[in-house]
């Protein structure tokens, strides 16, 4: 047998380190090449969006921004070099090295001037910590509103008034609303979805379906629909809709409510009750069930 | 065909060397598995010795005579290239065969520090056994497929694992067998950290330490030349046996004055034996020159 390794030259160990820490660092970018379309094509342009060639700050506006930054009648926002940044397009460090005189914008001397007569105003560095203090910014952050976002925990007090707020509005089991809440309480959004689903110590007391059943009656109202054969069902909650479809679909089973809510929703939550919504798509496999079933009847 | 010197004590040494040859045979019989057991306790084997005891020629020769599958691995092999030779020469391996991987002059490869020693550990533990490498292969394998080394390359991308970088080959048909110099027990030959790591591997090998005085390691090669032709296989040279017997004369007189500290080799021999093939006048200067 030929001897495999006879002339063959072995790729040298600096070789092999730098694939190897290649591989290693454009393996999420590798997945996001093969599907993200927009990320491939950013990704040849460099970043930049399309047609537009390398984004840069132009010199003649160096000492505007500098100025914009140092001369000040009021004291300047937080992180003033981002929005400077955001407006050029460009990342924050390029507007760092200018205000900070690093491309010789103005004389030496100048710049101290400058640089001085805003300390004099408003402070150093000590006087940001007391305005990032006096925003309570740090405060939010490490606390939320009542709840710690670090933690992501929702008490047994809060608790029990997001499960009550979720049932207290026509629109409070809907996604949108959860999301308000998750904002509101500082917390997950996948954190108050548990938490209205009744998945909470404080919580379980609680018969979730049958306030969702109550909800449903409540606020959604009754569904009537009428059928291109021009035969009339009437729904008091989706719950009893998507069972209907759900029949109608494979016969009566003992599949669980939680199903037939699905198939009811999936189909016609946020539709307004008592109208028709036969155009649209989503609505169209419905409809294909009640007619068979009015055909077979 | 035997020699015969004029010194009856040389002659004593010859016939103890026959001895040690066939008992280091047997030996290497056993650890490769020519000798059929019943049971085996441990497949994997540890050979040291000194330089000139005959690790190395024994059993490259009884590889050769029993047609084994093996991979030579040696000091200076780079990482790449003991795990390509290793992923070939089990990839080619065919129903019911055994790898012999055959790790010389190890004190390198193997012992020289804890992290060489643990991917070895690896390699023969008694469950699941696997050599792996985890640093980049493609290169390797686009390398081998430019240089239309197929073989290399299907090899190579058999062991590929999903979603990993590197490769995992499975050892659990190998059979280990390590020759080394230092001797393993001495506690002296190896840091503390290192000793006690060793005790480990050793425990898991069969562990074979070779030792002799130096007129019996004389004896050795005496028998070993006197029955062997360094150079006919590859040259068709061959060495006569008033040859044999001044170059044995010459290694027993200045045996003191070697510069190696271990004493020959059976190819600081094959050395000697060149320079008497290809210099034929002035062999004796350049053998001087050789010793001390």
């Amino acid at each position: 047998m030929k001897d495999p390794f006879a002339n063959f030259e072995f790729p040298t160990e600096q070789e092999i380190n730098e694939a190897t820490r290649r591989a290693k660092i454009s393996h999420t970018s590798k997945v996001k090449m093969q599907y993200d379309k927009s990320f491939q094509e950013s990704k040849l342009r460099g970043g930049r969006k399309a047609g537009e060639t390398k984004r840069k700050v132009p010199v003649a506006d160096y000492k505007k921004i500098i100025m914009e930054y140092w001369d000040r009648d009021t004291m300047r926002p937080l992180r003033l070099n981002q929005t400077i940044a955001d407006r050029y397009g460009v990342k924050f460090g390029v507007i760092d090295n200018i205000i900070m005189n690093v491309k010789n914008t103005l004389s030496d001397s100048e710049y101290n001037k400058l640089v001085k007569r805003y300390r004099d105003k408003f402070g150093g560095q000590s006087e940001v910590a007391k305005l990032v203090h006096k925003e309570g910014l740090r405060d939010a952050v490490a606390a939320g509103k009542n709840i710690s976002i670090a933690k992501n925990t929702v008490s047994r007090a809060d608790a029990l008034v997001i499960y009550d707020k979720s049932f207290s509005c026509a629109e409070g089991r809907t996604h949108k609303f959860y999301q308000k809440l998750a904002k509101e309480y500082g917390v997950s959004m996948g954190k108050i979805q548990g938490v209205v689903n009744g998945h909470h110590p404080a919580l379980s007391d609680k018969d979730v379906k049958a306030d969702v059943r109550q909800h449903e009656i409540k606020y959604l109202g009754i569904y009537k629909f009428t059928s291109p054969q021009g035969k009339e069902y009437v729904f008091d909650n989706l719950y009893d809709l998507g069972a209907w479809l759900w029949q109608t679909e494979h016969g009566i089973t003992d599949k669980t409510s939680q199903q037939n809510w699905g198939k009811g929703r999936m189909w016609f939550e946020q539709t307004e009750p008592n109208v028709l919504y036969v155009k649209q798509r989503r609505f169209w496999k419905g409809w294909e069930y009640i007619n068979i079933i009015a055909k077979n009847t | 065909m035997a020699i015969k010197f004029n010194s009856n004590i040389q002659n004593a040494y010859l016939g103890q060397g026959k001895i040690r040859q066939d008992t280091l045979t047997e030996l290497a019989k056993d650890a490769l598995s020519i000798n059929k057991k019943l049971v085996e306790a441990t497949r994997h084997s540890i050979f040291s010795g000194a330089p000139g005891v005959g690790k190395t020629w024994t059993f490259t020769l009884l590889i050769k005579q029993h047609k084994l599958r093996f991979v030579i691995i040696t000091a200076g092999m780079s990482e790449i290239e003991i795990t390509s030779r290793l992923a070939y020469g089990r990839a080619n391996l065919k129903k019911g065969e055994e790898l012999i991987i055959l790790v010389d002059d190890a004190d390198d490869v193997v012992f020289d520090n804890i992290k060489s020693l643990n991917r070895w550990k690896i390699a023969t533990a008694d469950i699941d056994p696997y050599w792996s490498y985890p640093k980049d292969i493609s290169t390797t394998i686009i390398k081998a497929e430019k240089s239309k080394n197929f073989g290399l390359a299907k090899a190579l991308k058999s062991f590929r694992t999903a979603g990993s970088l590197g490769l995992d080959i499975p050892l659990d048909r190998a059979r280990v067998i390590i020759l080394c110099n230092t001797d393993l027990e001495d506690e002296k030959a190896l840091s503390k950290k290192m000793f006690s790591s060793a005790e480990a591997v050793i425990d898991r090998f069969k562990y074979e330490r070779l030792e002799m005085p130096w007129q019996e390691k004389w004896g050795w090669l005496a028998h070993v030349l006197s029955n062997s032709q360094p150079f006919e296989e590859d040259y068709g040279v061959v060495l006569d046996d008033l040859q044999k017997k001044e170059l044995l004369n010459f290694l027993y007189t200045n045996w003191i004055n070697l510069k190696s500290r271990h004493g020959a080799s059976y190819r600081f021999v094959q050395k000697l034996a060149e320079e008497q093939v290809n210099n034929p006048d002035d062999y004796l200067d350049r053998w001087a020159r050789m010793v001390k």
